[in-house]
């Protein structure tokens, strides 16, 4: 049980005592070891509020649907992902930051649930327990090391800790200098033939089930030009050419807006590398641009504002 | 006369494959990136880990398919098939995937209305099933009628045993088709081994479907349609990969004076699924789409059909990003802890 978890209780049951309080947006217990969102709108139900490595949702973009037709405040727990994308919201006028009650948690990885089932079994509970996870599954308890089980989203995070909360419970995370981009550079390393093989490969499993785009807090249109019939800017056959362009479309959208919280490819029930794409969106806009961390949503959008010091060596 | 049984040894699979291959497209799964596919048979080595990301239902509905072509012409439009079907097998789906067959039957084949296009890969297309030695963690078959070693909609099974497979006709032209192989035969108490541990598994996951069925048709207006669908996200996830999902959108694709019609999967948890002409739009948020989807698996269908459209094969429970699945959903109706 984390030390901080009665306190942060204490004060979502204060918050929703307060007048002109719509919702608490956090986790509670789910089936099979899972944590699920949650969306607390009494006092009493605070009591039922849990964060552990097995809450692996992405809060922000609830905020959405939950403040539409509404105009009361809305309470939202955020670890570092979570409070960039409330960030993101708040900067593409999505959602006014005065609504918001942004509560920040540390985080230090969110498990990954398929790959504990399939070397532990049926999952009961997931709990942190200092720097171990203590995992209920099969009827065993296993003690396991996180950077084992961590997802892969998590490993290179370089927000850990939410930035611009209402408050913040827990111990502060130091981030690292700059976002991790390894994972790209291994990909440009490769001939242009195999990248382009590589890529093919994957979106010739695209279901176009469009779980990326409902997940990423980049994607607030209220309506998204991909679900236009009329004029079909995409294509609805589902061909290899055009999953490729639903996935270039999307990448190029959230470019300079993306806050790498990875949902996009977590969700992906075909294993897409879909914030593949953004990070190499991402380096080459730090890099051209002259930002420190195209991931953190700033006072001037990078692709936002054309300025005369701005690299054009393509021209 | 018993059932002949033949033993595939894991060193003689890639020949039986090659064997399939040379009169039929073989559909089987391959680990593409680590994930587990359904896909054609090139002489990569299959993986049959797992039930595969994606149900079987995708050989039989495809994603995209054409219904037929067309050119315009001064005066008059030609219409050109589809093309023919190709004979295929389709080996090592499980179970659970090919129980869903049976019940898409009911709809697609049953009735007034047919789908030419899915009986033709249904009748061009023999099931060899790969019966269950070890669950998923979110398998829960048994509880939805369906056996780890059902043989519902299969033409033969095959029971792992050891690193080999025990193949057993179920159907008459599955019984020939094992007769074309030249297999050497199994033992009878091999198989009987191999069959009963597949009947005994234990499947993680019970619920149980049939009193929330009965009990459903008095919850249109129950609070929780609209507290449980708050967490959905509204993504084709759990219809996409789901053995039993079966709705298409029909769009027509043109190239000037010449295109073709097509069909492609829908999802009823879309947005725009059910809007009409002129812009209305009868199920307008997530909880009457949240609603419809575990409506027509656990009221609709069930009231027609006899059962749930439902195998448990675990996927939705295993994929949907919010933790909202068909044996969590059956559970909070009242079916099961």
């Amino acid at each position: 049980m984390t030390a901080w978890l009665d306190a942060l209780r204490d004060h979502v049951r204060e918050f929703l005592s307060e007048p002109g309080v719509d919702v608490f947006i956090g986790y509670r217990a789910g089936r099979r070891g899972r944590e699920v969102p949650a969306f607390l709108t009494r006092p009493e139900q605070a009591s039922g509020l849990v964060l552990g490595p097995a809450a692996s949702g992405a809060l922000a973009k609830y905020v959405l649907e939950e403040a539409a037709g509404t105009t009361g405040r809305l309470g939202v727990l955020a670890r570092g992902c979570e409070a960039l994308s409330l960030q993101r919201l708040v900067r593409d006028l999505r959602v006014e930051r005065e609504r918001l009650h942004v509560v920040g948690v540390p985080c230090a990885g969110v498990a990954d649930l398929a790959k504990l089932e399939a070397s532990l079994g049926a999952l009961e509970k997931v709990e942190s327990c200092g720097e171990r996870w203590l995992v209920t599954a099969g009827g065993n308890r296993h003690d396991v090391d996180p950077s084992q089980f961590m997802e892969e989203r998590c490993r290179d995070c370089a927000s850990p800790w939410p930035q611009q909360c209402n408050i913040s419970f827990g111990q502060a995370v130091m981030s690292p200098a700059s976002p991790d981009y390894s994972t790209v550079a291994a990909l440009e390393a490769l001939p242009a033939d195999e990248r382009y093989a590589f890529w093919i490969r994957q979106f010739e499993r695209c279901l176009r089930c469009f779980a990326c785009r409902q997940v990423c807090p980049a994607c607030s249109c209220v309506e998204c030009s991909l679900d236009l019939v009329d004029p079909p800017w995409l294509g609805r056959e589902i061909t290899v050419p055009a999953q490729a362009m639903f996935h270039y479309t999307r990448a190029l959208h959230v470019a300079g807006r993306c806050v790498d919280c990875g949902q996009c490819q977590k969700v992906c029930p075909v294993g897409i590398p879909v914030a593949l794409l953004n990070r190499k969106l991402a380096r080459d806009i730090q890099e051209l641009f002259d930002v420190q961390n195209p991931f953190v949503p700033g006072e001037i959008e990078p692709l936002g504002k054309f300025r005369a010091e701005d690299r054009e060596e393509f021209m | 006369m018993a059932t002949p049984a033949y033993k595939i040894d894991a060193g003689r699979l890639p020949a039986v494959l090659d064997d399939l291959a040379r009169h039929r497209q073989v559909i089987t799964r391959m680990d593409r990136d680590g994930v587990n596919v359904f896909a054609r048979y090139t002489g990569d080595m299959p993986s049959l880990r797992g039930n595969g990301a994606v149900s079987a239902r995708e050989h039989f509905l495809p994603r995209m398919e054409k219904i037929h072509g067309y050119q315009l012409a001064p005066g008059e439009v030609r219409l050109s098939p589809a093309g023919p079907v190709e004979p295929a097998v389709l080996f090592g789906a499980r179970p659970c995937d090919l129980a869903a067959l049976e019940l898409l039957d009911r709809v697609l084949l049953e009735g007034e209305f047919l789908d030419t296009a899915y009986q033709a890969r249904r009748a061009a297309t023999v099931n060899m099933a790969l019966a269950c030695d070890s669950a998923g963690p979110g398998c829960f078959c048994r509880s939805v009628g369906v056996s780890p070693a059902g043989t519902a909609g299969s033409d033969v099974i095959l029971y792992p045993s050891g690193q080999a497979l025990l193949a057993v006709a179920t159907t008459a032209r599955g019984a020939e088709l094992l007769e074309s192989l030249g297999l050497p035969g199994a033992a009878k108490d091999e198989v009987d081994r191999a069959q009963d541990a597949c009947e005994q598994l234990v499947v993680p996951v019970a619920v149980e479907t049939g009193p929330v069925t009965a009990r459903l048709g008095q919850r249109l207006d129950d609070p929780y349609w609209a507290e449980a669908s708050r967490r959905c996200l509204g993504c084709g996830i759990c219809t996409y990969i789901c053995p039993t999902c079966y709705c298409f959108a029909v769009h027509d694709i043109n190239r000037g004076s010449q295109g073709a019609r097509v069909r492609c999967w829908d999802s009823c948890m879309f947005k725009d699924f059910l809007t009409m002409a002129g812009g209305h739009n009868p199920r307008p948020t997530r909880k009457e789409r949240f609603r419809q989807r575990f409506l027509h698996k656990l009221q609709y269908y069930p009231e027609q059909y006899g059962s749930p459209l439902c195998v448990g094969c675990g996927r939705c429970l295993d994929k949907c990003p919010a933790g909202l699945d068909m044996a969590g959903v059956i559970m909070d109706l009242g079916g099961g802890q």
